[in-house]
């Protein structure tokens, strides 16, 4: 069923189930966000796409435009003071406490905070989105990454602690990760998995060699992993994509 | 056992169990909650089993120990009926008197009496102390009554009778149109109406549905949950069996502090009963409806009382909140329609299915119906918890039910709420105490927690004490929540320390402002509530510390000074003995002086000092 939304006056018809940030985009209008991916459920986490929601008569709500879906009738505001001033702060705070994310710094310079107002750590990049985390669970399914600790204590590990027993070793969260705190390097036939720096390393893989060409490229875990998942036979599993094979 | 299948078995079994307890001439009625098992209440009661054992009185006089009394203040404390003479903090020596003098010759023990600090006057009746008097205890006031690891007490005084009316004589819609009407909002925090929630649930669409009483209770200082849940395990277990049958859902949770182990105890019998009855399983009272409850045992942090986190811990998954955009009615306890309310809105039922509507909206305001229990601590005479109808003036049950202020010192505000309530002036005392009044003046209704403060409290020391709490307890999922309240953190610190910024308050607010805006969950939305009150209301003590480096209330060490009139100091030692940084000099019966550079600012010689020649400021 097709729905109509206004969204910073502008009305379009959308499905069922859209949600105000897919809206938006259909109409071309630009709603920021830091904790979101296409290819994961949303998270909601980072506050940044922030939006006024609202019946058009009554009291607007504060919501989230990544997670919230539309219904007939909503009115939306992308920029309301209200708004920007919350957004300012949030990506005022995530500066200060991440001064050097990039992603943080370019979002909140297009917002006028160029200097944090609080000092926070320069060697700490990660501004906890959970997208590795999603995409660890959601898409490759082994959850092998979560969270540990309370507020402002909150750290990305991998659970029950490193290194962690289901991790593959494939780097879709390097993938994914906004701010690039994330490493992924092979060295000879040895694989690393850090964050940050190389005194947190998650895990470390020992790299077995193309059947055809001989370079090492996979971690004997996602060998395992693949050929259960795919029902690969291991000649083809353990094929460098180079060479022919599947990769991941 | 054999279950119970009727209305008119049940009536035959209450009538059975009320007669066999009236045979019983002489009562002696224990509080046994959790707070007065610390003063050592079992043990006295074990002193009087043994001496009315000794003299042979067992049969004539029932012992009976009960849940909480709310007067936590005055325990281990004895209730003798019918009487109603109430002896307050009884040791193991005072056994023996009472016996002879109280139960066998009719005689009051003055020394054993409750003082009225008014008047000094003893009060003999518990009935006619102020505590009690100006109360309406329609909840707690069974904990009086009930042994709570007894169904029989229960069924005696009319248990169970609301679920076999709701079950024999109406139908689920008939039950929510009834709660709906009563005007009953939830008593966990938000308010919201039990009757619409109900029927949200019902109306969703599922093949299995939950109900779930969330005994969380993560507020520092706050108990009435416990104590309900305590004293009286099968009012709540009622009031869920009745709720389950409105909403159609077939299985129950009780998701209960793991620090409360009584309550887990109580309740675990509780059910067990229950189900020896016919209460609990299938085919309740005949009527068809099957439904079991479960325990669950909680984490421990603060956040798993909220209700979306309460749900993923209760799947064994962490306990952080999840936007609620779908609501938990709808996709809740393992994505299936799911109806949480709190302790305290499920131990009404019972009462508006037997009474109706109507009788539990007499008491209360035009949008707080019923009663609401408050427990009351901090810098108050009665502390314990106190059920009044909603409405009921700050004032009245601060002064007149609570007994004011201890040592004659001052009122100066009032926390509501619990840990993100706001601080309420003496401006404020006539507020009349339900949610909407409570929301408008900056606070909020929460748990029911009232911590008084008195003219010794510093409000920037408390607004940050409360976001210290608040920020160890946040998930840390969402950004304003966790970073903004470490930030207030910093800044309150800074402020008390001295080193606050000029416009360490406007950042304050700014924070605020993004933080009830756009948090996650309603810990984060809330959070800033002591911060942005306490603005309000007591700007210029914020000021004072600022621009004046000083706390008004003598709390913030570095802020304050101490030196020594040398008019007034006699030189005897005293300061320089309590100085734990050994910096006072002077001899015996020489002027001392405090050397500026190593005092630590403890206060120590200004607390040691009999002749007031200390000086703070
Ligand atoms: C941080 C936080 C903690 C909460 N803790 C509790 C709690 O301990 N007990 C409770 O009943 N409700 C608590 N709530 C409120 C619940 O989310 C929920 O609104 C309530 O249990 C619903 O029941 P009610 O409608 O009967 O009030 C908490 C909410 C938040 C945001
Ligand atoms: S490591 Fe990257 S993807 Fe993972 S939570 Fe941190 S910033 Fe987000
Ligand atoms: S508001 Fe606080 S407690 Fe709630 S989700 Fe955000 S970080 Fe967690
Ligand atoms: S993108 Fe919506 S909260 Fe982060």
């Amino acid at each position: 069923m097709a729905i109509t939304v206004t969204i910073d006056g502008r009305t379009t018809s959308v499905e069922e189930g859209t949600t105000i940030l897919h809206a938006a985009r259909d109409l071309g209008i630009e709603i920021p966000t830091l904790c979101h991916n296409d290819a994961v459920e949303p998270y909601g986490v980072c506050r940044v796409c922030i939006v006024e929601a609202s019946d058009g008569k009554g009291r607007a709500k504060v919501v989230t435009s990544c997670n919230y879906e539309v219904w007939d009738g909503l009115h939306v505001q992308t920029g309301s003071e209200q708004i920007m001033e919350a957004r300012r702060t949030i990506l005022d705070l995530l500066l200060s406490a991440h001064p050097n994310a990039k992603p943080v710094q370019d979002l909140a310079a297009q917002y006028g905070v160029t200097e944090p107002s609080y000092t926070g750590d320069p060697e700490d990049d990660c501004i906890l989105c959970g997208l590795c985390v999603r995409v660890c669970d959601q898409v490759v399914g082994v959850s092998a990454l979560g969270f540990s600790n309370r507020g402002p204590a909150r750290k990305m590990v991998s659970p029950f602690l490193d290194p962690s027993p289901t991790c593959i070793g494939c780097g879709s969260c390097v993938y994914v990760c906004p701010t690039r705190c994330l490493h992924i390097v092979d060295e000879g036939n040895k694989r690393v998995l850090y964050k940050q720096d190389r005194k947190n390393v998650f895990k470390e893989f020992e790299l077995l060699p193309c059947l055809s060409c001989g370079r090492p490229f996979l971690p004997r875990e996602q060998l395992e992993y693949v050929r259960k998942k795919f029902k690969l036979p291991r000649k083809l599993a353990q094929t460098c994509p180079t060479c022919g094979g599947p990769g991941v | 056992m054999e279950k119970i299948r009727s209305i008119e078995q049940l009536d035959g079994l209450r009538d059975r169990l009320g007669l066999k307890q009236g045979a019983v001439t002489r009562s002696l009625t224990f509080c046994a909650g959790t707070g007065c098992r610390a003063y050592g209440s079992m043990d006295v009661v074990e002193a009087f089993r043994k001496e009315l054992k000794k003299r042979g009185l067992s049969r004539k006089v029932a012992v009976k120990t009960t849940g909480c009394h709310g007067f936590c203040e005055r325990g281990p404390m004895v209730l003798i009926s019918p009487e109603g003479i109430f002896y307050e903090q009884v040791a193991g020596k005072d056994v023996p008197e009472i016996v002879e003098k109280t139960i066998l010759n009719h005689e009051v023990i003055d020394r054993l009496l409750y003082k009225d600090p008014k008047t000094g006057e003893p009060v003999p009746k518990e009935a006619d102390i102020p505590f009690y008097r100006l109360q309406n205890r329609l909840l707690l006031g069974e904990n009086l009554l009930i042994d709570p690891t007894s169904i029989e007490d229960y069924i005696a005084r009319g248990g169970y009778r609301a679920l076999a009316k709701a079950l024999k004589q109406m139908r689920p819609e008939q039950i929510i149109d009834e709660v709906e009407r009563s005007g009953l909002r939830g008593r966990g925090g938000g308010g919201f109406p039990t009757g619409r929630k109900w029927r949200s649930c019902r109306e969703a669409e599922g093949e299995i549905k939950y109900v779930i009483c969330n005994a969380d209770e993560g507020d520092p200082g706050a108990y009435m949950d416990r104590s309900l849940l305590e004293g009286n395990p099968h009012m709540i277990l009622e009031g869920m069996i009745i709720g389950a049958y409105a909403i159609g859902a077939q299985q129950g949770y009780i998701y209960v502090r793991n620090e409360y182990p009584l309550a887990v105890d109580h309740a675990s019998q509780a059910l067990k009963a229950a189900r020896r009855h016919g209460f609990l399983g299938e085919d309740i009272l005949g009527s068809g409806f099957t439904f079991d409850v479960k325990i669950t045992r909680g984490g421990g942090a603060f956040v798993c009382g909220e209700s979306t986190a309460l749900m993923a811990s209760l799947e064994g998954r962490p306990g952080e909140p999840r936007a609620k955009y779908v609501h938990t009615v709808d996709r809740g306890l393992f994505d299936m329609p799911t109806n949480l309310n709190n302790v305290e809105s499920w131990a009404n039922i019972p009462r508006i299915v037997l009474d109706g509507a109507d009788s539990f909206a007499k008491l209360g305001t035009k949008g707080s119906k019923g009663t609401k229990i408050f427990s009351l601590v901090g810098k108050i005479n009665n502390t314990g918890l106190v059920e009044v109808p909603m409405g009921m003036r700050l004032r009245e049950i601060i002064f007149d039910i609570g007994g004011g202020i201890p040592d004659g010192k001052r009122f100066k505000a009032v926390q509501t709420g619990g840990p993100s309530g706001g601080c309420l002036p003496e401006e404020r005392l006539d507020l009349r105490v339900d949610f909407d009044e409570l929301a408008a003046a900056g606070s909020m209704m929460g748990s029911g927690g009232m911590i008084v403060m008195d003219e010794d409290n510093c409000m920037v020391d408390v607004a940050r004490y409360f976001v210290t709490f608040l920020e160890e307890e946040s998930c840390g999922k969402c950004t304003p929540c966790r970073e903004g309240l470490r930030r207030m953190k910093e800044i309150l610190t800074d402020i008390c320390e001295g080193r606050g910024q000029k416009d360490a308050v406007e950042q304050l607010e700014r924070l605020g402002r993004a933080m009830k805006a756009a948090s996650l969950c309603e810990l984060g939305r809330t959070a800033a509530n002591p911060v942005l009150t306490t603005i309000r209301y007591f700007r210029d003590e914020y000021e004072a510390h600022i621009t004046k480096k000083k706390c008004p209330a003598f709390v913030c060490r570095k802020l304050v000074h101490y030196s020594i009139n040398p008019k007034k100091c006699v030189g005897c030692q005293a300061c320089a003995r309590a100085c734990p940084a050994h910096c006072i000099s002077g001899g015996k019966k020489k002027v001392h002086v405090i050397d500026q550079d190593r005092c630590i600012h403890c206060g120590s010689c200004f607390d040691a000092c009999k002749f007031d020649a200390v000086k703070r400021k």
